[in-house]
């Protein structure tokens, strides 16, 4: 089975091309981290995968688990295991996470055809896993993102993945406006997470998040395709000299 | 006088009596309002009017021209003053000037905007006794100061069209000389060409016994901005009606406005933005400060049509009150037919802000210091944007008034 | 907004209404039209005292003279008054029935299909039900446990028979008949609708509810309900409404008058759901309805809440006197209209008293080809010291054929009190709805939740055991995953 497998992919935005014949190949199990300078076109990757419909495909393939992702829609896509922690996860006032990530996890689970899980049970785990991420009953009451801080927002990402459980985790500048406090409690919901049935695409600017997550492999991204790959020391060769070099 | 004799006395100045259209326009509205076909109740405006004022005062004209003139002061920056509604005939290759005529009915009849349910516009068309045309021409970059001299007593029914060629950018300035009992009815239609760039200041300060009804009907085409500061301290009646047309994508429009009443003055205001296409911004915003037995309105309105789609339109109305006797009416209107858009209102009437004031006095402020400090700093932000000379115009006009409030 | 989310409202939308059966019994009906005669045979048929005769004579009097308010945002023909038939009463009711074995199984059917059952072993718990089928009541449910708590819940006929003296003092104190033509017609015609009185502290222990049902053709319906709070009470009150699905426009003209003494508190909440019409805005009720509360006395509290989803013309705005110091008014509503309905609804706050306060949250959102207006009146008198308002009304446009309105008026005239209003027109917001389907929510899903965020400050204050159906009205709930 092919795991994830980008082959030649070229996308654009109102006409202006952004991704490149780009390439990558993620296999189960693996972490990789993406970096690059500004516009060079990460986040446009991550809202390719996830099927933003702002963007324009204009060619190649996304095979993912042996289906082309580019045939699916958003949910479509969410249901077979993609998961995309926002860069700005959007705030939707009224709606509780509750029933939200209720109704998730059921369509994830019925298109699996598993049994869907019931209101008392969901309640529990989704308790059980905002206790280890240290997210208090009181904010699982509020509306999702609303008036949350920058670190909050992200630690409800990291709750909804946990609960989720998805094979294909793509992190979209997660680091940026945190702090040291929260990025740590982000990367140890990440590295718990971690296990050798899925894997992580960790799209970031700098290479601080890098030592808290040990990427397997790391590649550099430039005008919209990956110029270097590469293990952590390059991560380390950007935080000592920039991009310039690539 | 009655309205009737009125009438009778001003058929002579009628620009337009030897037309036959107009004529007839005129007599049909005169009976109209003789006859009362209106809801005088609902309608805006005559919101803070006192109806007397209009059927029982005594018209008064006489068309001098020797006093009007235009004056350079540099290439690119002139004075017009217009007195009695009667301007200089002008030309040269930024701008154009003349009064209205007899045969510029055509003109009159296509580019006239005004708003039909407006009984003060009804009485500018009957009554009218003078009009301009400013053409401002193609890619000028000027400066505009634009006096407006009313003599006592005058009665003026004025129509105006100025029209900003492409690409022009101006700064217009109206100030308003008026001595006593004069009767202003002005109305302008601005048409604005595409990627013009226009500001327009308006400067209102006169004594108690004059009255001034400003209208304006602003047409915006593709890329162009208009951008209206209204600032009235005057301690006459105003009524500041606005409306702006965003008939080309990607024009914008805000219309400013703040007022300082005190005694027992009225003022009337109304913005009107009308989204007519795709991508177009609009601001409305009026601030007004109230003490003493004094009144004031403020209706805004974004009307968004089927196709104004990615329309953003923004409305603001602030009132503070300094006493109980004083009193604001205000009615935010959102009238929206398209989906993409995003419009809001907001509108807070209130006292002083009693914790500021607090707090300033902790700091050894005294209270009416501290109370013009915060008043103070309800404009202070709008004036920000504004030429150094306009700013420092306002910040005096707005300590004469802050001057007043300590008794 | 993409094409995909309109279909996807549209859908929800058209769902088939569901309560647009007819029951087939035959009514009693006097001829069509208005006349001092049809007044009287009204008042005969409820057994009134000359007095109550009078007073709708004199309403009918002063009607005469009224036209009907043209200011709201709505267009349609002009009414028929001679068109419409005032009276219509099942047969068999010429006396209100003791219990239900006097009333025809149909009706109770028709109530069961409502899912309202009035059967003793059915009913409710926890809800008191008064059920107005066309222009009689029949039945109302835990009368007992009421009465022996003092409160009167009973239909407005039986309470002009019982408590006269109360009906005298109150009817029409709030809403003066020659008001508008719509509570002057009102006031004249008048049928059958609720009485509650709560007496000194007493909180009522349950919900008291009246549903009313229009079934028969051409018919007017004209409810009149009267509820009154004295002295430190409570009581919540629940009105649902539907009609049966017809080509031919139907006039419902409902005057509500709520009155809060000392220290008294009512809530009154309103699920209406007559017929809108179908999709090309044939038939359908105009809803003209009068809602007016006083808050007379001291530390009183006046509470609206209403979902609007119904009729093809809603023209109401549930108001609020604070005249005694300290009261408040609040007023919760979401009005969603869809094809070629037409709302014009909002609230009015009058702050009499010193350090009143009022709240207004209002959520409208259009749809298809309809006209979706808040209107609302907020106004601060001379003597109201300390007073407060904070008004939020936010409106959601789906397509672009609809239209959505937002017209408050507000007028200080006391300079510490203190207004806020704010309000904002879009449409659902595009990135809500990515981040919803990249956790996995179909279209629909992400759609229903998005517009279910939306309403649920409104929704949130509905009486527990009716914000279930309302959530379900809204057409939003995500089947059993609305927690």
């Amino acid at each position: 089975m092919i795991f994830l497998n980008i082959n030649n992919l070229n996308v654009s935005i109102e006409g202006k091309k952004i991704l490149n014949d780009f390439n990558i190949t993620i296999n189960e199990g693996e972490v990789h981290a993406l970096m690059g300078p500004n516009g060079s076109g990460k986040s446009t990757l991550a809202n390719v995968l996830a099927g933003n419909e702002d963007y324009e495909v204009n060619s190649g393939k996304v095979i993912f688990k042996d289906v082309d992702l580019l045939d699916l829609n958003i949910e479509e896509r969410a249901q077979k295991g993609l998961f995309l922690a926002f860069q700005y996860p959007v705030e939707i006032p009224g709606v509780n996470i509750t029933p939200f990530l209720h109704a998730s996890i059921n369509s994830k689970l019925k298109n699996e055809k598993k049994p869907e899980i019931d209101n008392l049970s969901f309640t529990k785990l989704l308790r059980k896993n905002a206790e280890e991420l240290g997210i208090s009953s009181d904010m699982l009451k509020r509306s999702i993102n609303t008036g949350f801080s920058g670190g909050e927002k992200k630690r409800y990402e990291i709750l909804q993945m946990s609960i989720l459980n998805p094979e294909f985790a793509v992190f979209d500048e997660t680091d940026s406006g945190l702090d040291v406090d929260a990025l740590r409690i982000v990367t140890e919901g990440i590295n718990k997470f971690k296990n050798p049935k899925n894997s992580f695409l960790i799209i970031t600017h700098y290479q601080k998040l890098l030592e808290y997550i040990h990427p397997d492999y790391v590649h550099v991204m430039r005008n919209g395709k990956i110029v270097k790959s590469g293990d952590i020391s390059l991560a380390t060769e950007i935080e000592a000299s920039g991009y310039q070099n690539f | 006088m009655t309205f009737e004799n009125n009438f009778i006395n001003h058929s002579k100045e009628y620009i337009f009596l030897d037309n036959d259209i107009l004529s007839n326009q005129r007599k049909k509205i005169f009976k109209k309002i003789i006859q009362k076909n209106y809801d005088k109740k609902n309608n805006e405006s005559l919101k803070n009017i006192t109806i007397s004022d209009l059927s029982k005062f005594n018209y008064f004209y006489k068309p001098i021209q020797e006093k009007s003139q235009v004056s350079l002061i540099d290439d690119f920056n002139y004075e017009i003053k217009v007195v009695n509604g009667i301007c200089k005939n002008y030309e040269d290759d930024n701008i154009e000037i003349r009064n209205l005529t007899s045969l510029d009915f055509k003109s009159f009849l296509n580019q006239d905007n005004s708003n039909v349910d407006d009984i003060i516009i009804d009485f500018n068309k009957i009554f009218l006794n003078s009009g301009f045309f400013f053409n401002i021409k193609s890619n000028t970059k000027l400066h505009i100061r634009l006096i407006h001299d009313t003599s006592d007593n005058f009665t003026i029914f004025q129509n105006n069209f100025i029209n900003f060629k492409k690409k022009s950018e101006v700064q217009l300035e109206d100030h308003f000389n008026l001595t006593n009992n004069s009767i202003n009815n002005i109305n302008y239609n601005i048409s604005i060409e595409e990627y013009a760039v226009i500001k327009h200041n308006i400067f209102q300060n006169f004594a108690n016994s004059n009255k001034l009804y400003l209208t304006s009907n602003t047409v915006c085409e593709k890329n162009s901005s208009y951008n209206q500061n209204t600032y009235n301290f005057s301690d006459g009646f105003v009524r500041n009606f606005h409306h702006a047309y965003l008939n080309g994508e990607f024009s914008n429009a805000s219309l400013y406005g703040c007022f300082f009443l005190k005694n027992k003055n009225v003022c009337s205001n109304k913005t009107n933005i009308i989204h007519n296409a795709e991508n177009c911004v609009s601001d409305q915003t009026y601030k007004g400060i109230l003490n003493d037995y004094s009144k004031a309105n403020y209706y805004s309105n974004t009307f968004v049509s089927e196709n104004a789609q990615k329309t953003e339109g923004y409305q603001l109305s602030k009132g503070i009150l300094l006493t109980d006797n004083c009193s604001f009416f205000s009615k935010p209107e959102l009238k929206i037919f398209a989906d993409d858009v995003k419009c809001s209102h907001g509108s807070t009437i209130g006292p002083v802000d009693e914790s500021a004031l607090y707090y300033l006095r902790s700091r050894g402020i005294s209270k009416n210091e501290a109370m013009k400090m915060i008043i103070s700093s309800f404009i202070e932000e709008d004036l920000q944007n504004l030429d150094k000379d306009i700013a420092e115009k306002i910040s005096n006009n707005l300590s004469d008034y802050l001057n007043c409030l300590v008794k | 907004m993409d094409t995909k989310t309109s279909q996807t409202l549209d859908k929800y939308a058209q769902d088939k209404y569901k309560y647009g059966f007819v029951t087939d019994i035959e009514s009693n009906r006097p001829k069509k039209g208005l006349d001092e005669d049809i007044i009287t045979f009204i008042s005969q048929k409820k057994n009134e005292p000359k007095w109550m005769l009078t007073w709708r004579l004199d309403c009918y009097k002063k009607w005469l003279k009224m036209s009907d308010p043209q200011w709201a945002n709505l267009k349609f023909p002009e009414i028929d008054y001679q068109d419409i038939y005032y009276y219509s009463a099942p047969k068999g009711f010429e006396e209100k029935p003791k219990d239900l074995s006097e009333v025809d199984p149909k009706l109770i059917e028709t109530y069961n299909k409502l899912g309202i059952p009035l059967e003793e072993q059915k009913v409710l718990a926890g809800v008191a039900v008064d059920a107005v089928f066309d222009s009689v009541s029949v039945a109302t449910t835990y009368k007992g446990e009421l009465e022996k708590l003092g409160i009167v819940f009973c239909s407005i006929s039986e309470a002009v028979q019982k408590h006269p003296e109360l009906v005298k003092k109150y009817l029409g104190s709030v809403i003066p008949p020659g008001d508008h033509s719509f509570s002057a017609l009102n006031s004249a015609v008048f049928t059958d609708g609720s009485f509650v009185y709560v007496p000194e502290n007493v909180k009522c222990p349950m919900e008291l509810s009246t549903y009313f049902r229009i079934n028969a053709e051409e018919t007017g319906q004209f409810e009149r309900t009267l509820i009154i709070a004295d002295k430190g009470s409570y009581v919540s009150y629940l009105e649902g409404c539907t009609a049966p699905q017809r080509d031919t426009n139907q006039l419902h003209a409902a005057n509500v008058e709520l009155i809060a003494l000392e220290d008294a508190e009512i809530k009154y909440s309103t699920v209406q759901n007559w017929y809108p019409g179908d999709e090309d805005g044939k038939g359908g009720i105009y809803n003209f309805v009068t809602k007016r509360g006083l808050c007379k006395g001291k530390n009183s509290k006046i509470s609206w809440t209403q979902v609007e989803t119904g009729s093809a013309i809603t023209w109401k705005y549930p108001s609020c006197i604070l005249k005694g110091d300290n009261s408040i008014g609040e007023f919760y509503s979401v009005a969603i209209t869809n094809n070629f309905q037409q709302a014009d609804t909002g609230t009015k706050m009058t702050h009499i008293g010193k350090n009143t306060r009022s709240k207004i949250i209002s959520k409208g959102i259009s749809l298809g080809h309809s006209q979706n207006t808040y209107r609302g009146n907020v106004s601060f008198l001379r003597k109201a010291d300390k007073a407060r308002n904070y008004t939020q009304c936010d409106s959601l446009l789906v397509g672009n054929k609809c239209g959505a309105h937002t017209i408050p008026y507000i007028d200080s005239k006391n300079n510490s009190a203190i207004v806020e209003h704010e309000a904002s027109t879009s449409k659902i917001n595009e990135g809500q709805l990515y981040y919803c389907r990249q956790r996995g929510l179909s279209h629909e899903e992400a759609v229903s939740l998005i517009v279910n965020g939306f309403c649920k400050q409104v929704l949130q204050e509905l009486p527990m055991e009716f914000a279930v159906e309302a959530q379900k009205l809204v057409s939003i709930s995500l089947e059993g995953s609305v927690g």
